[in-house]
């Protein structure tokens, strides 16, 4: 039953996470590999604009909140004025997008690793203290994040339903096939939809921080975890990535209680591994043509 | 449509294939005797291309075989194909980066060129493909035109049994045209077959012995250049389209 | 060997290795050769042998690995493993651990066989990962925190040491060079990417990729076990995520697929860049890889621009060389 509850909760975050890579694959056919380091940004930028915003360490939840906001949308913003740069300075081809990005995550991880150092970062909650939950404390702070998840992801329906700009990014969905030789157009909404998937994956970092442990490294997890939505739930279909982040979270939730928490880790790695061993061609990357 | 006999080199039946339901190629059938030259046309979309993927091995067929001087090529992998001695180009003539122009010839002699009977040294290819003065060049830099005869280069030089070329003479200027012609009268003297695929209708005319139509994935038509163009089923179905390049 | 084949070797295998012997014997006499000095020089040199195994692969086949402290790490504790549990001496040792090295290339390149691109960098990124966590998930195997240490030195003489690292550096690049420009090199090359003409032409794609793979695993595997020799430890440092970073930006800034330019790249950061940096305390990483980064964008080919300013004598060669 815990490991129900728990699962839940990081089932909230998965979503959050793993929802605006799958958008942005869904619809360019680009694997962005800067998303987990906006996890890691929205973790580290929530305690930035905490701290900022209450002049000191201890905040109460009103600031926290405000915090989390601005760190999603500095997170955005990041997201944003990278791939808008990419565009920019013609490096659009996969492979320079893949070259910079793979750099981009180093020097983000060096940049917070030069400014944290190797010390504890604390991050104040939006709500502190814990509840019990079917027999289960758990923190208040974390009840927050799935009624977040849900309302950002409602969000970005009726976002891609019912807006000019969320209908193009749909419409270009249909010219993606194979298009993931070809790369980044100069005049494709890339830029935009990496913002608005920054936003979600800022977004989940902040909620998350503080219950986490923050690291320099701590932006490989989540982007293994959102190929692993990829590849178990197919092609970017939202209700997929959603179902499959969730069934993800439960796997690592119980693996973490039955086993430990550094095993948990192996589950996004398991799925991905063997999930591309049995479905090689036809789900992801470039079609091979000698797979018999 | 059953024309060869035993000695047949190239010989593919029910070739098949569909994307979600819709048929690209129905029931494609081809036979190329020793020294053949049969061209493919049909107006975009006809499933062209896919036959091609289909007889190389680049896309599985639902059904059908495909024989190449009697051995059964149907699963496998279009390397191998290759190795026993059928050859394709490429629409887009795509090269390699990284690679020179001698390098994509060499590459293809000594993967499989080399171990097979009369095979031709990469010099002597590339001195007749007329790419000798570029051989040092990278092959992606080449002009269309020249990319075109690489291709033809490094499919000729697997020494193949069968060569099957998807649109070689599209964008070549006529010095270009000329080669390519001699090249296909070396392929004939050496008794090797040719399935070529080309829009150039007029072309296509003076070296073909033999042409299919391929209209909307279905064989329709098939005998010489003159005879098919003459036969109003298949005028109509290129003025469906937009009507062919007879004089390009 | 006729004249056109000596001149062929001249320009693939030859420069390479006159160049890097050149760079070996330039480093006692810029560095000095305190052992401070060629201790800086003999890692500079086996990051040589890091970069330059990692562009054997990745830059003929157009891949993005970011897994390559797999190989590295998984040797470096295969070789501190066996010193210091069995007891072998390092004229086993070593090569057990680039054996190691060549199992996991191995490995890697089954895992990847049918990928491309982002995908293939986050496979391999899997597999680093998956290993670096198993360091401390079996920590009673692997040490943990401490490592695995090897208690007696391999050489130890300093110079000594340097002499045998650098001879194993310039061979095992010419004999990636060599490599390069043979059959397997061209067949390398037509193996990443778009593989279709390399179908066409009758490569056996997968089994190319697996070879592939695995000589850069046993190159790398080589100096990694030579890394923990010269290190007495073997750590998690060693298959973790900041060297595959490192060994990824020194080659793409030296030169993606020039093997040389990786090569050449790395030594000149560990021995120099590095050391120079060392003055400016702890914002040194930051500083590097910042100007790294900023590299990489500016020049995502690497220097390779620069390197195609070939003196005209060397250029007629190579005509010559391809008539």
């Amino acid at each position: 039953m815990e490991v129900l509850i728990l699962g839940l909760l990081r089932a909230g975050t998965y979503a959050l996470i793993a929802v605006g890579f799958s958008l942005v694959f869904g619809s360019l056919r680009v694997l962005n590999l800067m998303h987990g380091t906006f996890v890691m940004v929205g973790a580290y930028a929530a305690h930035l604009f905490i701290v900022a915003l209450a002049g000191k360490a201890d905040a109460s939840g009103a600031v926290a909140a405000g915090g989390v906001a601005l760190a999603a949308a500095a997170t955005a913003l990041v997201g944003w004025s990278f791939f808008k740069a990419l565009q920019l300075t013609g490096r659009t081809s996969p492979r320079d997008v893949l070259a910079i990005s793979v750099a981009g995550n180093l020097l983000v991880a060096q940049v917070v690793q030069f400014v944290y150092g190797t010390e504890g970062v604390n991050v104040n909650p939006v709500l502190a203290g814990g509840t019990m939950v079917a027999g289960v404390v758990v923190p208040r702070n974390d009840l927050l994040t799935a009624p977040v998840a849900l309302l950002s992801l409602a969000a970005l329906w009726y976002w891609l339903q019912h807006t000019r700009s969320g209908w193009a990014l749909r419409a270009v969905a249909d010219d993606a096939e194979g298009a993931a030789l070809v790369g980044i157009a100069p005049g494709q909404k890339l830029a935009g939809a990496v913002g608005v998937a920054a936003f979600l994956a800022g977004l989940a970092g902040a909620m998350t921080a503080p219950s986490q442990a923050l690291s320099p490294d701590m932006w490989i997890h989540p982007l293994l975890v959102s190929f692993a939505v990829v590849v178990f739930g197919g092609s970017g279909k939202t209700w997929g990535a959603l179902a499959s982040a969730s069934l993800l979270a439960l796997a690592e939730t119980a693996t973490a209680w039955y086993w430990s928490e550094a095993a948990a880790q192996y589950v996004a790695l398991l799925v991905i591994i063997v999930g591309l061993l049995v479905f090689p061609t036809g789900l992801l990357g470039a079609r091979r043509h000698d797979v018999r | 449509m059953n024309r060869a006999g035993p000695e047949a080199k190239l010989s593919a039946r029910g070739l098949s294939f569909q994307v979600g339901g819709a048929p690209i190629l129905d029931n494609f059938e081809v036979d190329l005797a020793p020294g053949e030259v049969v061209g493919l046309i049909g107006p975009n979309g006809a499933g062209k291309t896919t036959a091609i993927d289909l007889l190389s091995g680049f896309r599985d067929s639902e059904a059908g075989s495909v024989q190449l001087s009697g051995h059964e090529l149907s699963g496998m992998p279009p390397d191998r194909r290759v190795r026993m001695g059928m050859a394709r180009t490429f629409q887009e003539s795509p090269a390699i980066p990284g690679l020179s122009v001698l390098d994509h010839v060499l590459l293809a002699f000594e993967t499989v060129g080399r171990t097979r009977d009369r095979s031709r040294s990469p010099k002597e290819i590339l001195d007749r493909v007329g790419l000798a003065d570029d051989a040092a060049r990278e092959g992606g830099f080449l002009p269309i035109g020249k990319r075109r005869l690489l291709d033809v280069a490094r499919a000729w030089a697997t020494t193949p049994e069968v060569l099957i070329l998807d649109e070689p003479f599209a964008g070549l200027e006529r010095h270009e045209e000329e080669r390519l012609n001699g090249i296909l009268a070396d392929l004939r003297r050496e008794r090797r077959s040719v399935l070529i695929v080309e829009h150039r209708l007029s072309l296509l005319g003076e070296v073909a012995d033999s042409v299919l139509v391929l209209v909307q994935g279905r064989l329709m038509a098939q005998g010489t250049m003159e005879n098919v163009l003459q036969d109003p089923s298949v005028q109509k179905a290129y003025l469906h389209a937009g009507g062919p390049e007879v004089g390009a | 060997m006729s004249a056109r084949r000596l001149a062929k070797w001249r320009a693939s295998v030859g420069g390479p290795t006159v160049v890097g012997a050149v760079a070996v014997l330039s480093l006692p006499l810029l560095l000095g050769t305190s052992p401070y000095a060629l201790d800086i020089a003999t890692v500079a040199l086996l990051f040589a042998m890091f970069t330059s195994s990692w562009d054997f692969f990745c830059g003929a086949t157009g891949e993005l690995s970011f897994g390559h402290s797999f190989f590295i790490g998984t040797a470096a504790f295969g070789t501190a493993l066996v010193v210091a549990r069995l007891g072998f001496p390092p004229g086993l040792a070593i090569p057990s651990g680039a054996l190691v090295g060549a199992a996991s290339g191995f490995l890697i390149g089954l895992l990847t066989l049918r990928h491309s691109g982002a995908v293939f960098t986050l496979v391999t990124m899997a597999a680093q990962l998956g290993f670096h966590r198993s360091l401390f998930l079996w920590s009673d195997l692997f040490g943990g925190e401490e490592g695995v240490l090897i208690g007696t030195p391999w050489i130890q003489d300093p110079m000594a040491r340097f002499a045998t690292v650098a001879t194993i550096a310039v061979g095992s690049l010419s004999a990636m060079a060599w490599l390069r420009s043979s059959t397997l090199g061209r067949q390398l090359r037509a193996s990443g990417g778009d593989v279709r003409i390399g179908l066409a032409s009758g490569v056996p794609v997968s089994r190319i990729r697996t070879i592939g793979s695995t000589v850069s695993g046993l190159v790398a595997g080589l100096a990694g076990s030579l890394y923990a020799m010269h290190q007495m430890l073997a750590n998690q440092e060693a298959a973790g995520d900041t060297l595959s970073g490192m060994i990824f930006l020194l080659a793409m800034v030296g030169g993606f697929g020039t093997l040389l330019g990786p090569w050449l790249a790395a030594v000149v950061y560990v021995a120099f860049v590095r050391e120079a940096l060392l003055g400016l305390g702890e914002v040194e990483p930051l500083v590097a890889v910042g100007l790294l980064f900023l590299a990489i964008w500016v020049a995502p080919g690497g220097t390779v621009p620069l390197f195609r300013r070939l003196p005209r004598w060397w250029r007629r060669e190579r005509q010559e060389a391809a008539a």
